[in-house]
């Protein structure tokens, strides 16, 4: 309900702040560009390895291409904010900054969600990834976990981004660093084994592994690593809302909420 | 009367690299419920820094300040929803939406129920004389229609007290009147309105009582009249002449702040000061420039004033 509301928060937030607010550049941003970032990496992939290896790739990409989605549109939303001016009066206003935070975060959440969807039926047409039948209920509880704890970790670039201006350097940096080590392009067990550990302490790196496994390419137990994915979302979740509150305490004491860029 | 602000020692100083930058230096006062109250300084003299904290978007270094009765450090969330403010300018909307639309955001955040806020909306924006212009996007506003688009986002929450930060800044005369009549009628309302503008002709209009403030200091406080007052030692003339020698008058030093204007050749109109409060004299030594065809001492204006007491400042 609240989604299709005209005057509804969600509704409108996307309307006076999100990217993407023309069919055009939706189909290009959010299908051709995708596709490309796919092709791109099957290629790479399939150059250096063999074919076998690029069905492995491609679904890595998936997740991480949605991924990428919503923390750059998220945080961009408050880029906007900031822009305009407007960052301040959403402040101050009673309701608590957390949730305005997290209420403008539907808008990627559903995006993020359209990018994984059309990721998934683009592999299944162009690169013929298709799912042994039966698993669909266990691939839609994955997305939504996956959904859920990506969206807690731009959490925490959303409350940075209350502090500082510009925090698009975190995300470049985080967005390259989660190529590597969320085990997109490779396994995460080939990585040593501290960067291992630093690996499974990041959102995605379980949930594409569950991905490859219900598209029988990876044989984990995926319930079990769901299961830590959700976890992991939670942690974050929970360090999210901790750092909310210190960089509103923050950005009241030394001015950065007025600053503009 | 009740006093809706209490402010006590407040400072706010910014570090940068050349050391502490006090942008405001322990200043102190009340102001009163119902008033409308004018904060009047140059550019950088502290009255947005004073205006940020008052409503606990910053925090004060050093001092107290209480709005409503509750500290503005520690008790943000209980003033919050009693106040609201307004910044000059046109940021602070968002540009693709309508007004309609920006309004509906802010009812949300303002915690509006949904099936009241189309009636408040429209009474609002009647109020700010936008009712036509609802459906419109506001990147397609003037100046002066999105600052009553603020008026009117300021009143959502029916607020007690309000802070204008230089709302008629840039707007054509027009425009500016449209804004002033519109404080008014708040005002008149029982609202408690914290003004700052660079126009005296507007605070002197508008205001109750006056504060200025220059280096992050208050160097006065009062009424309106009782500023003009402190300027009663001035001696303001204005006089229309022909003059023989207009290079003469200009060089000659027992004039302070000689203005002179061209009406048509030779004729002139002068304002000007002189440590001289006879009439008589004055115009006795003007006539040795030229013909007097016209002279009379001035009454002292809140602009006189401001000038007067900003005259040290850069
Ligand atoms: N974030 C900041 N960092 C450093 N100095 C600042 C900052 N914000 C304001 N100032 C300084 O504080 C002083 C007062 O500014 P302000 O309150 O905006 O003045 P006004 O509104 O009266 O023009 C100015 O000298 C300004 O340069
Ligand atoms: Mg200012």
């Amino acid at each position: 309900m609240i989604l299709i509301n005209k005057y509804g928060f969600t509704n409108l937030s996307y309307k006076a702040i999100y990217s993407f607010q023309t069919i055009r550049l939706f189909i290009f941003f959010r299908i051709v560009d995708p596709f490309m970032h796919y092709v791109f990496f099957a290629t790479l992939a399939s150059s250096l390895v063999g074919s076998d290896y690029l069905k492995y790739v491609v679904i890595g990409n998936i997740a991480y291409y949605t991924c990428q989605t919503i923390m750059i549109n998220y945080m961009n939303m408050f880029r906007m904010e900031r822009r305009y001016g407007t960052l301040e009066l959403n402040i101050a206003s009673p309701t608590p900054t957390l949730l305005i935070i997290l209420r403008k975060g539907i808008v990627p959440l559903l995006d993020g969600l359209f990018v994984f969807i059309v990721g998934l039926i683009i592999g299944a047409i162009l690169f013929d990834i298709t799912m042994p039948s039966g698993n669909l209920d266990i691939l839609l509880l994955l997305i939504i976990i996956t959904l859920f704890s990506v969206i807690c970790f731009s959490l925490l670039f959303a409350s940075v981004s209350l502090l500082f201006s510009n925090a698009n350097l975190f995300l470049n940096l985080s967005m390259a660093f989660f190529q590597v080590f969320c085990g997109v392009n490779f396994s995460v067990t080939l990585l040593p084994e501290p960067l291992e550990i630093l690996a499974r302490m990041l959102p995605l790196t379980h949930s594409i592994e569950a991905l490859r496994s219900i598209y029988n390419l990876e044989n984990y137990e995926v319930y079990h690593l769901l299961g830590k994915e959700i976890l992991i979302g939670v942690c974050y979740l929970i360090v999210s809302v901790f750092l909310v509150s210190v960089m509103e305490k923050l950005a009241r004491k030394n001015g950065a909420l007025l600053k503009n860029i | 009367m009740e006093k809706i602000i209490e402010v006590k020692g407040l400072s706010r100083a910014y570090k940068l690299k050349t050391g502490l930058k006090y942008a405001l230096d322990d200043i102190s006062f009340d102001v009163k419920k119902g008033e409308v109250f004018g904060l009047l300084g140059p550019n950088g003299a502290g009255k947005t820094t004073t205006i940020k904290i008052l409503t606990t978007l910053l925090l004060p270094t050093a001092g107290e300040a209480r709005v409503l009765g509750y500290d503005v450090v520690s008790e943000s969330h209980m003033i919050r929803n009693r106040i609201n403010f307004v910044y000059g300018g046109e940021r602070g909307v968002y540009g693709r939406l309508t007004a309609k639309e920006y309004m509906h955001y802010f009812c949300t955040l303002y915690k509006i129920k949904n099936k009241d806020q189309a009636a408040l909306i429209k009474d609002l924006l009647n109020l700010v004389k936008l009712q036509d212009a609802e459906n419109q996007k506001i990147h397609t506003y003037s100046k002066g229609m999105i600052q009553r688009l603020h008026i009117a986002r300021c009143l959502i929450n029916d607020p007690e007290l309000l802070f204008l930060d230089e709302p008629t800044i840039g707007l054509d005369p027009i425009g500016a009147k449209l804004l002033r009549d519109i404080v008014r009628d708040l005002s008149s309302k029982g609202i408690t309105i914290i003004l700052t503008t660079h126009y005296m002709q507007e605070a002197d209009e508008l205001c109750d009582r006056i504060a200025f403030i220059k280096g992050g200091k208050i160097s006065l406080i009062g009424d309106p009249d009782f500023i003009k007052q402190s300027c009663n030692h001035l001696n303001l003339y204005e006089a229309t002449m022909s003059i023989y020698d207009i290079e003469k008058l200009k060089e000659n030093n027992s004039f302070n702040k000689l203005e002179i204007e061209v009406i048509k050749e030779p004729y002139y109109s002068l304002n000007f000061e002189v440590n001289e409060n006879d009439l008589e004299k004055v115009s006795a030594y003007l006539s040795t420039f030229g013909d007097i065809l016209k002279i009379s001492k001035r009454n002292i204006s809140l602009e006189d004033a401001y000038i007067y007491h900003m005259k040290d400042v850069g």
